[in-house]
């Protein structure tokens, strides 16, 4: 039952939060759609007209014209939104000019959000370091590696799953670096990145972190094309020898994946794990493994 | 127990014969006198001559420890010192020290009526007596010859109960001598020269003769405490804190008037006593107490005002810490040594110590390195040494690094000892050497430091004035979560940069308040800094703090840091800046409190500036005032004559009209006289005209209302003005008449007449066209005014005649008249007062007249014989 509610609260954590990160990605800025269905769609003709906004003293109108840039969509509304930042806003704006960065993912806003990596708050931080893993730059690998470093865990988890999601396999060494400092988030971007040889790192890992910690990874490393069928047997016996219901029930989910059709070795090797687990008896909690 | 009853025995019979050995003698009244000098004289005469130390020896010759075991079976042991051997051991339970008194170790043990006082055989342990306490202390003992003293005593704590006893027995047998109880408290006893010194009330040393307990002399500390006697072989030797030594000159009671010293341990931790507390027992079990002492052996005297000590050196023990001071304070050595020390004693190579595991160190002297090491095998509370003289020899080795050492205590991973710790931290802060700064920096980086050890570093940083660098090079640290670094403690270190004005800290301090990872709790004092150390060149790093963080939630209910920067950016920003803040009291988005701030700033500025311009006003009135006083007083208190004559001179030609046209009516005018009332300011009113023709009137008195006066300090003056028509001489009639010189009479005007009728000086030319009239009009003889002047004020032998045109001759014409009118008739000017005047010549007056002194009313020297008097 315990293994229950940890797995659970692992899912809940882990699960939503690479999610959020996916929908981050792919997300405009909430007002730009509403906007968008209401009126025509801005242009670079209408800058002239918006830009004034952002100094108004009325935050909805400065919102407004945020979402209006965002939807301009062109580099170059970045000098007026990286303005509108230098020049210090209250939170909501700030978050929301950081976003509309973020949204138009050009190399022209590296500078402005680098910037607010070193914001005092950490929700300007966080939102920086995510609006930087949008842009595709060979600068900001090296400027999302510092945000491992930072003293806050949610800026250092946002980060480590960014690594992850922008697929910066260079990081991986500084990935590892930060899970065994304690940040989990690290455990899915190694599975996500890692190879051969970062599953036999991360496997010394299995009993001295939480099992859930653990499956995130091993269920991004399952999931992989690239990761070769015996190290995903190996994952598996591993998993096996930990047993308890929390990997069975990781098993289980696992074995959906595969066709009916699947004939291969390492959904033999699942289903023949899955049966070795005994089932927890009802009414007891279980104990043992890395839990 | 033979010796229990043996002392029964003697008891016994001491009671049959009466007593009369322990009869309580005169000692310890309140009656006594004390600080006596004849009394304090024999009783120092009496003392033996001082001896070195180390030529003392106990009764077995072999440097001895004599100890209690800890643990389950307690006893009392004895070892000797250079070999580890145990001598013997006997069993018992003790409750104080040993205390090794010639051939006797005297200690008090749990027995079966309470704590009782046992007497052991040094040699073989054995006992020899045993007493007991009545439900009092032993405190100590101490022997002369055969006779050991001892004192019990209650109350010392605290507590109700207050009584002591002192008892003089045989060394051997226990058999008394003498004994007195008295309610209050005694403290270890000390003896020597067949006297005993008893420490009492912890204010008075009682001196009794040692063969019967008659008190002898008493000493009384007036301005200290007395918590200890020792006698020693260079000398008796008392205090609390301090350290005297008995001398002729310790009956003053005072420190300045005895011979007296302070340990040059400066501010040891625990505030110990210089030696133990005599007043209470010294435990025999494990304690704290008797853990931290300050220890030295007096060594034999050079001179009658000093107190030498054995290797120059006082040792400061902290349990297992040693610090070495000589006399002039300078830390020697310090030095950990492995166990808690449970004992120790100075011996001329150095500091023998013996831990309370049975570890020996003899600690060289100069150096701390162990010269000798040896252990014994005994779980040990307590220990006494008594190895004078003990020098087994060997090499000490190179002196230890002082800085070292001094680290190695502050990082020692015993808690108990932050005291200690904190002492070397301190005594570490005080040397000069540069790394030093670093050395507590990194102190103060360990995890484990206590919060009480970094506020020592704290403290000791900020009174450090070198190593600066180390400070400024410590804010490139930054916090990384990665590789596990910390921030700078900036809590430490920016005031210490504030404090030593490193100025070059600046761009370090800039990028720390710039970190997001500066703590937010030592971020104002970050950005204090960077505002007090830096110059303009701070201003774009204050203004992009200020514009990035005005309206952020970070800041909102905490914006000190902000404010700070407001007052960098208020103080150093110039124009820019206070348009700066001007706008962030303008956004809507600043915070409140910021906001409030920053108008605070302006409006304290502008109530400054307000204030100043007050002030300045007020100088500038006061200064204005001040100069008004002084013109004022540099004012003359009335105007001369001669003042009045010159401004009149001004306005001689409109005057001149009137004259003529008035001469033109009335041909044989010979004066006109003006005579009027001078206010303070220089106006003139009230003109009163001679003649008074209504024509002349009506002519004159328009012009000489033109006419300005200098201002003078009195209220107001009468005034007169005369124009002498026919040169002062009335009778003379007017034109025509021949003058000296023979000058033509007839149409001419009177002033060609009158300049005719007086001799010319050569430099003024006879047309008389350059220069005006009233100077051409030379003034007439003053002799002709003589018949005027009072007999007995002017006597003619005192102004010749021949003397008189000369005072005259420079002047115009009118002064001369006026002279004649000052000489008024005797009647109208009191001689008193006329006579300075007129003993003056004319050109002589205006000084007088401006002495408030010799001044005279005017209006009683001006005012005419025809006008009423005001």
């Amino acid at each position: 039952m315990v293994r229950l509610v940890i797995f659970l609260l692992a899912a809940s954590l882990l699960v939503p939060a690479a999610a959020d990160a996916q929908r981050r990605r792919q997300r405009r800025p909430r007002g730009a759609e509403d906007t968008a269905e209401s009126a025509p769609a801005p242009t670079l003709s209408d800058l002239d007209a918006i830009v004034p906004k952002l100094s108004s003293a009325n935050p909805d109108e400065v919102r407004e014209a945020i979402d209006l840039l965002s939807i301009i969509d062109r580099p170059e509304v970045i000098p007026h939104l990286a303005e509108l930042l230098r020049a210090g806003q209250p939170d909501p704006i700030t978050d929301r000019a950081i976003e509309a960065l973020g949204g138009l993912r050009h190399p022209d806003a590296i500078e402005v959000l680098t910037f607010f990596t070193h914001h005092r708050r950490s929700g300007a931080r966080r939102r920086a370091y995510e609006a930087l893993a949008h842009v595709d730059d060979r600068r900001v690998r090296p400027i999302l590696e510092t945000g491992l470093s930072d003293s806050d865990r949610g800026v250092r988890g946002a980060v480590a799953l960014a690594l992850g999601e922008m697929n910066a396999r260079e990081s991986l060494d500084l990935l590892f670096r930060a899970f065994e400092r304690g940040v989990v988030e690290a455990a899915i971007a190694i599975g996500k990145l890692g190879n051969k040889q970062s599953v036999e790192r991360f496997n010394e890992h299995l009993g001295q972190r939480p099992l859930a910690i653990m499956l995130s990874g091993y269920g991004e490393l399952l999931r992989r094309n690239d990761i070769a069928g015996d190290v995903k047997r190996d994952i598996v016996a591993r998993l096996g020898e930990v047993s308890g219901p929390m990997v069975k029930r990781f098993l289980q989910e696992y074995l959906s994946t595969f066709s009916e059709r699947d004939r291969s070795d390492l959904r033999r090797q699942v289903e023949e794990t899955i049966r070795r687990i005994p089932d927890e008896p009802t009414g007891t909690s279980t104990t043992g493994g890395a839990q | 127990m033979i010796a229990r009853s043996t002392s029964a025995l003697l008891l016994a019979g001491a009671l049959a014969s009466g007593c009369a050995a322990y009869q309580q003698r005169d000692a310890f009244s309140y009656r006594f006198a004390d600080n006596l000098a004849q009394p304090t004289r024999e009783v120092v005469r009496r003392l033996p001559a001082a001896r070195a130390p180390e030529s003392e020896t106990n009764a077995l010759g072999v440097p001895l420890a004599v100890g209690t075991t800890d643990g389950e079976e307690r006893a009392v042991v004895a070892f000797d010192v250079s070999t580890g051997e145990e001598l013997w051991r006997t069993p018992m339970e003790p409750l104080t020290r040993p205390e090794v008194l010639g051939d006797v170790v005297i200690l008090s043990v749990r027995g079966e009526e309470g704590e009782e006082v046992v007497a052991l055989d040094l040699g073989a342990g054995q006992e020899l007596w045993r007493t007991a306490t009545d439900s009092m202390a032993f405190v100590g003992g101490d022997r002369d010859g055969d006779v050991i003293v001892y004192v019990v005593s209650v109350g010392a704590a605290g507590g109700e109960r207050r009584e002591a006893r002192i008892t003089a027995v045989d060394a051997r047998t226990g058999s008394r001598r003498w004994e007195h109880e008295i309610e209050g408290i005694l403290g270890d006893p000390a003896a020597r020269g067949g006297m005993v010194f008893v420490p009492w009330e912890r204010q008075n040393i009682a001196v009794l003769d040692l063969g019967n307990g008659v008190e002898l002399a008493r000493l009384r500390s007036t301005d200290d405490v007395i918590s200890w006697v020792q006698a020693t072989p260079a000398g008796v030797f008392y205090g609390s804190k301090g350290i005297y030594r008995l001398t002729e000159r310790s009956h003053s009671g005072t420190k300045e008037g005895s011979v007296y010293r302070e340990p040059p341990v400066p501010e040891p931790p625990g505030e110990p006593l210089v030696a133990e507390d005599g007043f209470m027992p010294k435990p025999g079990t494990r304690s704290a107490r008797g853990r931290i002492r300050i220890l030295f052996e007096p060594a034999a005297p050079d001179s009658p005002d000093r107190i030498p000590v054995v290797n120059d050196s006082f040792y400061f023990v902290y349990y297992r810490f040693v610090f070495a001071f000589d006399e002039e304070q300078h830390l020697r050595w310090v030095r950990i040594v492995d166990q808690e020390i449970a004992g120790a004693q100075v011996v001329p190579e150095g500091l023998l110590t013996m831990g309370a595991e049975g570890a020996l160190h003899l600690l060289d002297a100069g150096t701390g390195n162990d010269r000798w090491t040896g252990a014994v095998e005994a779980q040990l509370a307590s220990v006494t040494l008594r190895a004078h003289g003990f020098a087994p020899g060997g090499e000490p080795g190179e002196a230890r690094d002082l800085r070292a050492s001094l680290n190695e205590i502050a990082l020692d991973p015993d808690n108990r000892l932050v005291p200690a710790r904190a002492y070397a931290i301190q005594l570490l802060a005080q040397m000069e050497d540069p790394e030093i700064t670093r050395d507590l920096l990194d102190l103060y980086a360990q995890r484990s430091m206590p919060g009480a050890l970094r506020e020592a570093i704290g403290t000791a940083l900020r009174g450090r004035s070198a190593g600066g660098e180390h400070l400024i090079a410590s804010l490139d640290q930054h916090y990384d979560f990665i590789e596990a670094t910390e921030a700078p403690p900036l809590g430490l270190v920016v005031p210490s940069l504030i404090e030593q004005q490193q100025n070059e800290a600046v761009p370090g301090l800039i990028r720390q308040m710039m970190d997001h990872e500066t703590p937010m709790a030592v971020l104002p004092l970050v950005v204090r800094a960077v505002v007090e150390l830096g110059d303009e060149s701070v201003v774009p790093a204050l203004r992009e703090f200020l514009r990035l963080y005005h309206a952020d939630s970070t800041f909102a209910e905490t914006p000190d840091a902000l404010a700070v920067a407001t007052e960098g950016l208020f103080r150093r920003g110039g124009p820019e800046g206070r348009e700066m803040l001007q706008n962030l009291i303008a956004d809507a988005s600043t915070h409140e409190a910021l906001s409030t701030h920053v108008r605070g700033l302006f409006e304290a500025e502008q109530r400054a500036a307000e204030a100043q311009a007050r002030a300045e006003a007020e100088a500038a009135a006061a200064a204005a005032e001040e100069a008004r006083r002084q013109e004022e007083a540099a004012r003359p208190l009335r105007l001369s004559q001669e003042v009045i004559n010159q401004a009149f001179a001004e306005h001689t030609d409109a005057l001149r009209e009137c004259v003529m046209e008035e001469i033109g009516r009335n041909p044989r005018l010979s004066q006109v006289r003006l005579v009027f009332i001078l206010e303070s300011d220089g106006s003139a009113r009230d003109f009163t005209f001679a003649p008074n023709t209504a024509e002349f009137v009506a002519c004159l008195q328009p012009k000489v209302q033109g006419v300005e006066f200098p201002p003078f300090r009195q209220r107001r003056q009468r005034a007169s003005f005369t124009v002498s028509l026919r040169g002062g001489q009335p009778e003379e009639p007017t034109g025509g008449e021949a003058s000296a010189s023979a000058e033509p009479a007839g149409p001419q005007p009177w002033w060609v007449r009158y300049r005719a009728r007086v001799a010319l000086p050569a430099n003024v030319t006879s047309g008389g066209d350059a220069t005006p009239w009233w100077v051409q009009r030379q003034a007439q003889p003053v002799a002709t005014q003589q018949p005027q002047q009072p007999p007995q004020q002017q006597p003619p032998q005192q102004q010749p005649p021949q003397q008189q045109p000369a005072e005259g001759g420079g002047q115009p014409w009118w002064m001369r008249a006026n002279a004649a009118q000052q000489q008024q008739p005797p009647q109208q000017q009191p001689p008193q007062e006329q006579q300075p005047q007129q003993e003056q010549p004319p050109q002589e007056q205006q000084p007088q007249q401006e002495q408030p002194q010799q001044e005279q009313p005017p209006q009683e020297e001006e005012t005419p014989w025809w006008l009423p008097a005001e």
